[in-house]
């Protein structure tokens, strides 16, 4: 059970910093709230009811500042409020960001999508987040704003720089994240491979993120982005795996070599390690749908992957 | 404590409450407003029997800060139809009803608001987005498919593509016996106007919270309360000391005390609790109690466990063991020496959680005639009397059980857990007391189906008999000894199989360890052997070049066939459900060796498409399907009905009452398998009279006979068979006057549907009206009373022979799943179930009983595991212990086989339990069939799969380089 001593609501943006500001170091910030709820039954037997208290919690779910999003220069610009369901119903947010409605519907169930907030997500910074991958494939970068003077002062930094470990972010303890900034990718085909001990309610044990553009011909990448989650305590961009293929043919072949990179980049790991062994395939199998996701899969590519 | 006003509207009415800032919207409905159709299942979002409408959206009120309903538009379940029984339902609603698709009920508020959800949102969706979308909502009971027929029929209704009177009509069967009569307690959950015990409240009442052990095992040396006492509003707190009677109870061995006693012994164990005016004083009471413990060393496995000068849990236990039963039949030796083949492998299976979605709860009072009354929702309220009546020290008269509505049990409410510190608190204050379990409690403190290590031995002549069996199964059983001794017991009967084995050695062995205990489930120890039993035929069939069902109808047991505890049988099913099994699924014929994708019997219409997500919103885009590989195995099955090795008894009264109706009184507990519409249809049969007419008085120890407990697939069996000879008990007496009136032979009397006649005459009239002849002019009140007697013996202590039961079910599933070799996941396509049940009552409520069961093993098969480490459970919750989801279960073909018992005047046996039974083995041997993997320790996650793929192609790699 979760109790307070305060349960704060602002209604604006510089409220919320205010009083993030004057709470003190017990306090929590209140989004979608699907994680914080569980976070306060985490006890354990002796302990059962695992409560938490904490001096003061404040929810940010009213600030207009949070709420939205807009596009313009080739960027979208996502509110921190955005919920995960969004991305499964918005038209103009599925269509510039086409890897996101594969990811949102692998996360958690209809209902906790329509209240969990993908900025949230994000700023548990749990490995095993499944929007972290997905943004990193959309250069996405953090917008966060500390409390200055008549105005928030805010900076940005980039997915990969804003968590730095399990649970760790570079987040101030004044500062809140307003919005999160990334690549409209409208015209790409997305993707979002993810494995777990179920098919809802799940969390990854691995998960991996794609977004492809095919030159006019459809038989080159002009453009490939790849990302994995899960795999470590922080989310991997798969950089040479892109670089190996962007230019190249469109084949089978290509997609099995440029993919093998990618189990290096877990290699770290104990050798026997499920994800290593799981990540090589897994990235075949995200370029695969992402270029099936905007109608490029070649009919080799096709033949192969149907009846391989 | 912060509070706030919250004003909003509530099924269309504005409210306005000051409560507490903290508190969830899920408190704010159950609590402040008793919208109690709102159920906590877990309380951290994972199942879903706590959905709302927030401003028109699904949510999960779990999970919802209460300041978010200000000013919002909220819909519970009992905004669709005012959460009231005899309300017009909505098409949903009427839907569920009509396809039996609630069992226990516990989820179904729930999972109507997402079905509900779901069809305003999308109203064409097709059956997998149907699963896609209440993908967030856990059912433990029905498997989801009848719940996802209800959600189609439903939209079909909507969509006008079926007539809406599909939902209040039901085709008319010949007999209510053999007849998929709607379940009678449907109405009342798909509603949310059933209050089970945490819903219920009553005035003055008190609220219970446990004081529990952080330690695995310790010797407890002091108990501080004064803290604890001095806190304003608490009004009682009980420790061992407060017990008045004898303290400790257990199905066979009373080993266990209401709370812990000197010491404890397991993580969670009970040791004081506090009542007091609200959960919160309660809770912050429990925080003050201060406990002084010296740790004590602790045994964590049965190997640690029955080591030399390992630490002992109880003291009349020195060597730590429950239970060791023998089984031995034949010689042994001589059958290996005959065998052309010998196999030997070894198996483990897991701690599983019942993972019923009601946590435990109750409530307790002092009745005005000094009764202790606890209202529960207990699987045995019977054998729960008895215990209180000692722990109490009160004659069992003054001692009554209730069962409260069971929100699912599977055998996990049968072992008594926390209700004599209900009824002692009761006792104490003098006033009612509730208590309600966390999710996290629950896990952590019932009981669990028992971890076995299977060691295994198998000697088959190159023909594929066997020529001889040797096993021993260990298995932990936590720190208490629970139903460990029965579980040992129906393993060693059972756990060899079906079959005809001429020297066999059985021994199973329960030991004591400081693991949570284990208990009662599903199977009762007949899951662990026979599943170890199944993948060894598998192994001889591929060994031998032999089909997988030819090797079993080889050894199966056939009519007059001769047990492994020497009881000769009658009639054996089992070859009609292989053969039932085999056709139905159009097995094709072949060696156990893999087939895979060469198998031409896969992708049938019984089976269901992979799930790949995304239904809803993307045409299916050709998806990545290389690396995936289907296959299909099978397993056979066998379970003895009713209570084992010891005789079963249940009874019941019967009155036939004014206006052509009856009561039916018995202490039968519906756990959500539909046992109370099986009694009306059997009553309303037996009577003449129609299912409607019956009004059954169940459940009370204090106003029903007894019919012991929900467990042992035996409710049918025992006491709708109690219940016929009660009928025909009142009959007779009634026909007697009815015959006297008309002065005609009693032998002419027939009566059906409410109708009464003699024979060959045109004598007739209602049965209201007889009954009121009966009364009136005869001066007669027809009432009857039945007990039913199954004669079980006991087994022979040195060789394990009896006559554990007269009536044996078998059963056969094939499964058809897809392994994915890049991720090592499996998805089970298909599964097709055939099942002697000796006659279907009710066969909507048989398949729904079969579907259940094959999920469960379903869920043991690949994803449930309860953890614990050094004692301390790590799958405290539904976010790490793993169900299956709407999105993870087969397309289930049933295939119900009847092969009557003689010795039962219905000739119903069972199937609650036995379903379960094939359902791992068959998959596991499916994967094999499929990749060449054989798993032999359970679950089968993806991380094992795919490190047994690995060690597969290392190992082809290492002997093509040899070569």
């Amino acid at each position: 059970m979760l109790t307070c001593d305060t349960y704060l609501t602002p209604e604006s943006l510089k409220e919320a910093l205010d009083a993030l500001a004057g709470a003190g170091d017990d306090v929590r910030l209140l989004a979608g709230a699907t994680d914080t709820f569980p976070w306060a039954r985490q006890g354990r037997a002796g302990d059962v009811t695992g409560d938490r208290h904490v001096a003061t919690l404040i929810d940010i779910s009213r600030v207009p500042e949070l709420a939205g999003y807009a596009i313009a220069e080739g960027r979208v610009r996502l509110g921190a409020n955005v919920v995960f369901q969004d991305f499964l119903e918005d038209q103009a947010l599925m269509r510039h960001l086409p890897n996101m409605p594969y990811c949102a519907v692998w996360f958690a169930d209809d209902q906790i999508r329509r209240q969990a907030t993908l900025a949230g997500n994000l700023a548990n910074a749990s490995p095993a987040a499944d929007g972290t991958p997905a943004l990193l494939v959309l250069n996405g970068e953090m917008e966060l704003a500390r409390p200055g003077g008549d105005a928030p002062v805010t900076r940005t930094v980039p997915v990969q720089d804003f968590i730095t470990g399990p649970g760790k972010t570079v987040l101030h303890a004044d500062e809140i994240v307003v919005a999160i900034s990334c690549d409209s990718l409208a015209g790409y085909g997305g993707s979002f491979e993810k494995v777990g001990q179920r098919r809802s309610l799940v969390i990854s044990v691995a998960c991996a993120s794609c977004c492809v553009k095919p030159s006019e011909d459809g038989r080159h990448f002009e453009d490939i982005r790849l990302a994995l989650g899960g795999v470590g305590p922080l989310p991997i961009r798969l950089d040479d795996v892109e670089a190996a293929l962007i230019g190249q043919p469109i084949t089978m072949d290509n997609i099995r070599e440029a993919s093998a990179l990618s189990a290096l980049r877990v290699a770290s790991r104990s050798r026997r390690d499920y994800r290593e062994e799981v990540v090589r395939g897994f990235t075949e199998r995200a370029v695969i749908d992402a270029l099936a996701d905007c109608g490029a899969m070649p009919d080799t590519v096709l033949e192969e992957v149907v009846h391989g | 404590m912060a509070e706030r006003i919250i004003e909003a509207t509530v099924n269309g009415r504005p409210v306005r409450r000051l409560v507490k800032a903290h508190s969830r919207l899920i408190d704010f409905l159950r609590g402040d407003l008793q919208l109690t159709g709102t159920k906590e299942g877990c309380g951290a979002g994972e199942c879903g029997t706590c959905s709302v409408f927030v401003d028109g959206k699904l949510m999960k009120s779990c999970l919802l800060p209460v300041a978010r309903a200000e000013g919002a538009d909220i819909e519970t379940v009992e905004g669709l139809n005012g959460g009231n029984v005899l309300g017009e339902r909505t098409a949903l609603q009427k839907a569920f009803h009509k396809m039996g698709a609630s069992q226990c009920g516990y989820c179904i508020p729930g999972m109507v608001m997402a079905g509900t959800a779901l069809l305003r949102e999308a109203p064409e969706a097709d059956r997998e987005e149907i699963k896609e979308r209440i993908g967030g909502n856990i059912c433990r009971c029905t498997g989801y498919q009848k719940i996802i027929d209800a959600v189609e029929l439903a939209r079909d209704v909507l969509n006008g593509a079926v007539a809406a009177n599909v939902l209040d009509n039901d085709e008319e069967e010949e007999s209510f016996i053999g007849s998929s009569v709607r379940r009678i307690d449907a109405p009342a959950k798909v509603t949310g106007a059933l209050k089970y015990a945490g819903d219920m409240v009553m005035p003055h009442m008190l609220h219970m919270q446990v004081l529990r052990s952080p330690h695995a095992h310790a010797r407890i040396v002091g108990i501080d309360l004064s803290e604890a006492e001095k806190l304003p509003g608490v009004v009682g707190i009980i420790t061992a000391d407060d017990v008045p009677g004898k303290d400790g109870f257990g199905v066979f061995v009373h080993d266990q005390p209401v709370m812990a006693r000197g010491k404890v012994r397991h993580v969670g164990e009970a040791v004081a609790a506090v009542a007091a005016e609200d959960p919160e004083t309660a809770k912050e009471a429990v925080r003050r109690i201060r406990v002084d413990y010296e740790e004590l060393p602790a045994v964590f496995d049965v190997d640690a466990a029955k080591a030399p000068g390992a630490p002992v849990l109880h003291d009349y236990a020195p060597d730590n063991l429950v239970k060791h039963i023998p089984i031995r039949k034949g010689d042994v030796a001589a059958g290996f020496a005959e065998a052309d083949i010998v196999i030997e492998e070894t198996f483990r299976t897991q701690p599983v959680e019942h993972a019923y979605l009601e946590p435990e709860a109750g409530l307790a009072y002092v009745d005005a005639d000094g009764t202790v009354t606890v209202v529960s929702p207990s699987q045995n309220i019977t054998h729960h009397r008895h215990f209180l009546s000692d722990i109490l020290a009160l004659p069992i008269n003054k001692v009554r059980m209730i069962m409260s509505p069971v929100g699912g049990g599977f055998g996990g409410k049968e072992d008594m857990l926390y209700q004599g510190m209900l009824a002692i608190m009761a006792m104490k204050t003098g006033r009612p007391v509730r208590l309600t379990f966390t999710r996290e409690e629950s896990i952590t403190v019932s009981a669990k189906r028992h971890p076995a290590h299977v060691r295994y031995k198998m000697g088959l002549t190159r023909e594929g008999r066997i020529t001889a069996s040797e096993i021993r199964i260990e298995n932990d059983g936590g720190a208490y000894g629970c139903s460990t001794e029965g579980v040992m017991r129906k393993m060693a009967i059972l756990g060899a199989g079906p079959y005809d084995i001429a020297n066999l050695r059985m021994d199973t062995y329960g030991y004591y360890t400081n693991n949570t205990s284990s208990g009662a489930f599903r199977t009762f120890g007949a899951m662990q052997g026979e599943f170890a039993t199944e993948i060894m035929l598998d192994m001889a069939a591929e060994r031998l070049g032999l089909d997988a069902f030819a090797i079993r109808r080889l050894n199966g047991l056939k009519d007059g066939g001769v047990t492994h505890t020497k009881q000769t049988l009658g009639s054996v099913s089992l070859t009609r459900v292989l053969d039932a099994a085999h056709q139905g699924s159009g097995w094709e014929n072949g060696t156990a060796a893999p087939r895979g994708d060469l198998r031409r019997d896969l992708g049938r219409a019984e089976t269901r498409a992979p799930c790949t997500l995304g239904a809803r919103f993307t045409e299916r885009r050709k998806a990545a399907v290389s690396g995936k590989v289907r296959g299909r195995g099978m397993a056979a099955s066998w379970y003895g009905i009713a209570r084992t090795a010891t005789i079963d008894r249940a009874g019941a009264w019967v009155e036939l009452d004014d206006g052509g109706t009856a009561k039916v009184l018995t202490g039968v507990t519906e756990i959500g398998e539909g046992i109370l519409t099986v009694l009306a249809q059997v009553a309303a049969e037996e009577l003449g009279i129609r299912p409607e007419d019956i009004t059954l008085g169940d459940n009370d120890t204090a106003r029903s006979p007894e019919a012991a407990h929900a467990g042992a697939t035996r409710q049918t069996y025992m006491i709708a068979n109690a219940v016929a000879i009660a009928c025909r008990d009142a009959r007779s007496r009634f026909d007697a006057e009815i015959a006297a009136y008309w002065d005609v032979d009693p032998e002419l009397i027939e009566a059906a549907n409410g109708e009464i006649r003699a024979r060959g005459t045109n004598l007739k009239m209602t049965m209201g009206e007889a009954v009121a002849v009966c009364k009136g002019p005869r001066g007669v009140v027809p009432v009857g009373s039945g007990s039913y007697t199954a004669p079980h013996t006991g087994l022979d202590p040195v060789d394990g022979s009896g006559k554990p039961w007269q009536a044996y079910v078998y059963g056969c599933q094939v499964a058809e799943v897809e392994v994915d070799t890049v991720t090592g996941e499996v998805q089970v396509l298909g599964i097709w179930a055939a099942h002697d049940v000796g006659r279907a009552i009710n066969p909507q409520g048989v398949e729904g009983q079969i579907e259940g069961g094959i999920v469960q093993g379903l869920g043991q098969a690949l994803m449930e595991d309860y953890q614990q480490v050094e004692g301390h459970a790590v799958t405290q919750g539904f976010d790490k212990y793993i169900l299956p989801t709407s999105l993870d279960v087969p397309h289930i073909t049933s295939l119900i086989v009847e092969d009557p018992d003689p010795l039962s005047p219905l000739g119903a046996k069972g199937i609650g339990e036995p379903s379960l039974l094939p359902t791992a083995p068959a998959i596991i041997n499916a994967i094999h069939d499929a990749v060449g993997i054989r798993l032999t320790a359970l679950p089968a996650t993806p991380v094992k799969v795919l490190a047994a793929l690995s060690e597969k192609r290392n190992q082809q790699a290492a002997s093509v380089a040899a070569e």
